[in-house]
Order: C-alpha cells, then structure tokens, then sequence
C-alpha cells in the first residue's frame, strides 16, 4: 500500500490549495466504516486502485450560521487532480486561469505500523469524524479563521502513526490553516459532547 | 499645483514610500500571525509559510496602485488623494468583476479559499493603506516638513 498526501488548487479560484489523502491498495478492496455505515471502495487513479479522501465546505442548511467541514470520498476535483498527480490525465481544473498542477508527498506508516493498519488507522479517523461530525458540526467560516480541508487532513495525520509527520502537512503556497487543528477526539472515538473548539459555535 | 520635483526624485521617493510601507505590512501581518496563532493554540505559528505568502500578496495588492498613483500625482497635476482613489477605484472594480466571474464557475471553491477574505476588507483595506503609503512626518510631529 502507499500513502500519499496531495494539495491541489481550488476549483475555479487561483489562489488557495487544497489538501486530500491518497491510499493506493494492491487490489480493489472495500472498506466497510462501521460507525458512518458506509463502505469505501477503491476506484482507479491512474490505473492503480484508490481510495481518495479529503473534506469539504458543504454549504450552510437555513437554519446554520456557518458551512460544515464534511467528508466526501472521490470529491470530483480531487479525484480528477489525484490521477492528474499519478501520471493520468490533467485534471478537470488544469484549463483554469492561475492553475497550479497538483503536488504531495508520500508518508509511511511509524516502526512497528503495516501498511494495512495505518490505512486502518486513518479509515478509523475518518469513520469517528463522519459521525461526531453529523452530531455537532465543525464550522468552515472564513479562511484563516477557522477550521478546513487542509486542518482535516493535518489532524487525521496527528493521530495516526507516521513516520516521516514532521516533514509533511505544509505546502509551499496559500494552503490555509494547515497549521490549525480540529481536536483529536474527533477521531479517536464517538465523542458525546464533541468539544467545539470553533469559536463560531461556542 | 503642478509637482516641480525632477523625475527621477519623484520616483525615487515612490519607491521609498513602498518600501516602508512594505515593512509596516510584514510587521503587521507578523503580529496578526502572532495573535492568530495565541487564540487558535498554534504552537508554532510562524513555522508554516503562509504569512510570508500573505505578506507579500497585500504588499503587492496595496503597494502596485499606490506606486502608480503616486506616480500619477508625481507627473500631473492630480493630487495624491485623487489619484489614488482613482487607481483603487479600477482596481476594485477589476477584482469584483473578476470575483464575479469565478462565482459563477460551476463547483467554484471560492468560498474556500483566502480571496474571499479580500472581497469583505478590501475597500477598507485600501483606505487604510492611504496613510501608510502617503505618511508624512508632520502628520505626527507639527513641526516637520
């Protein structure tokens, strides 16, 4: 298995990147998250099977103050710049003004870790996030004020075992608060109450 | 009044005035990062580079057309005031058709990323600027020149 983490420009934008998880398998495979109740299957990127996981601004219901910070596997963009990233394609963004092709670096599971239990270990964050997430939302305001994409993958990467952490996380360009993170409970179980470390909902 | 300093004055005192306000923005986006990075429990706030990038973005998004205004009122007969309000004025006006235009990108992630931020401050962003750029020292000490 490989993993890898990769920052992409925003749709339609040309200033800001994004960050998502890439994590190659030697098969198809699926993934069943028992506590979301979904089942992650690999998709091909680049002619390898992959799972490709990242969060999102996911607009605001009538009633809420802010966007949520949720998870989507195989967002469309993402997904179009990880098989841009692995040789495939261009991405569905590379006619856009400003574009910037994707970049990442590869990360490696601590001495001691598989392959097969890190890629457990980061399912299992995702899994916790999905639900803890539903029940008490984390705000996606305005950049530089809150929690993203880029917070999402450098927390989840906080609470697995990797070897090489400290080299990671921060690209070189407008990935906004990569620096900031969303608490790890938010990952390492079902958390009731979730702290909300987000000043818009305390 | 008609600016009488030679040329090469006029833009050697531009240039000077970028300067130091160039060094006013570093200073103050260091100390937002500072602040940024207390309320946020960052503990190394200066370690990632993304306030060296905003640094210079603002450098350049507020230094580009006060340089050129003050060009402007340096060679013609427009004070500085006038002049910069006029570069701003197409300044913003270019940026919110370009904001208006990415908005209308299917699947835009412009809420996503730090532009959105420039659509709220960046009117009072330039009028703050104004004194930064055109600071005089008698604006402080009444009897300088």
């Amino acid at each position: 298995m490989e993993f890898h983490l990769i920052a992409r420009s925003l749709n339609g934008v040309p200033v800001g990147l994004h960050q998502f998880i890439v994590i190659f398998t030697d098969s198809p495979r699926s993934f069943p998250l028992r506590f979301s109740r979904t089942t992650l299957t690999t998709r091909k990127v680049a002619g390898r099977d992959a799972l490709v996981l990242g969060a999102h601004n996911i607009k605001r219901s009538s009633d809420a103050k802010y966007n949520r910070l949720t998870f989507i596997p195989f967002e469309a963009a993402d997904l179009s710049a990880a098989v841009e990233y692995f040789g495939g394609s261009p991405s569905n963004l590379s006619n856009q003004f400003g574009y910037d092709k994707p970049t990442g670096v590869q990360f490696f599971p601590e001495n001691g870790t598989s392959d097969l239990g890190l890629a457990v270990q980061i399912l299992s964050a995702v899994d916790y996030y999905s639900v803890n997430e539903n029940s008490y939302p984390i705000a996606y305001p305005l950049p530089w004020f809150g929690k993203n994409s880029n917070s999402w993958t450098n927390s989840i990467l906080d609470v697995v075992k990797v070897a090489n952490r400290s080299s990671i996380g921060d690209f070189s360009g407008a990935d906004a608060a990569n620096d900031v993170r969303i608490h790890p409970m938010y990952f390492q179980g079902r958390c009731k109450p979730c702290t909300i470390q987000n000043p818009a909902y305390r | 009044m008609h600016n009488t300093k030679p040329s090469i004055s006029i833009i050697k005192d531009s240039f000077t005035r970028l300067l130091m306000a160039s060094i006013f923005i570093l200073v103050l986006i260091a100390l937002m990062t500072f602040i940024r990075g207390v309320s946020s429990d960052i503990e190394n706030p200066f370690s990632s580079d993304d306030w060296l990038w905003i640094s210079l973005f603002l450098i350049l998004w507020n230094g580009v057309p006060a340089f050129l205004s003050a060009l402007i009122s340096g060679f013609t007969a427009w004070g500085s005031f006038k002049s910069y309000i006029v570069c701003i004025t197409l300044q913003l006006l270019a940026f919110y058709i370009f904001i208006y235009k990415v908005s209308s990108v299917e699947g835009n992630e412009l809420s996503s990323s730090p532009l959105i931020l420039l659509v709220y401050i960046s009117i009072p962003l330039a009028l703050m600027y104004y004194p930064v750029f055109y600071f005089r020292r008698n604006w402080i000490f009444k009897n300088s020149q």
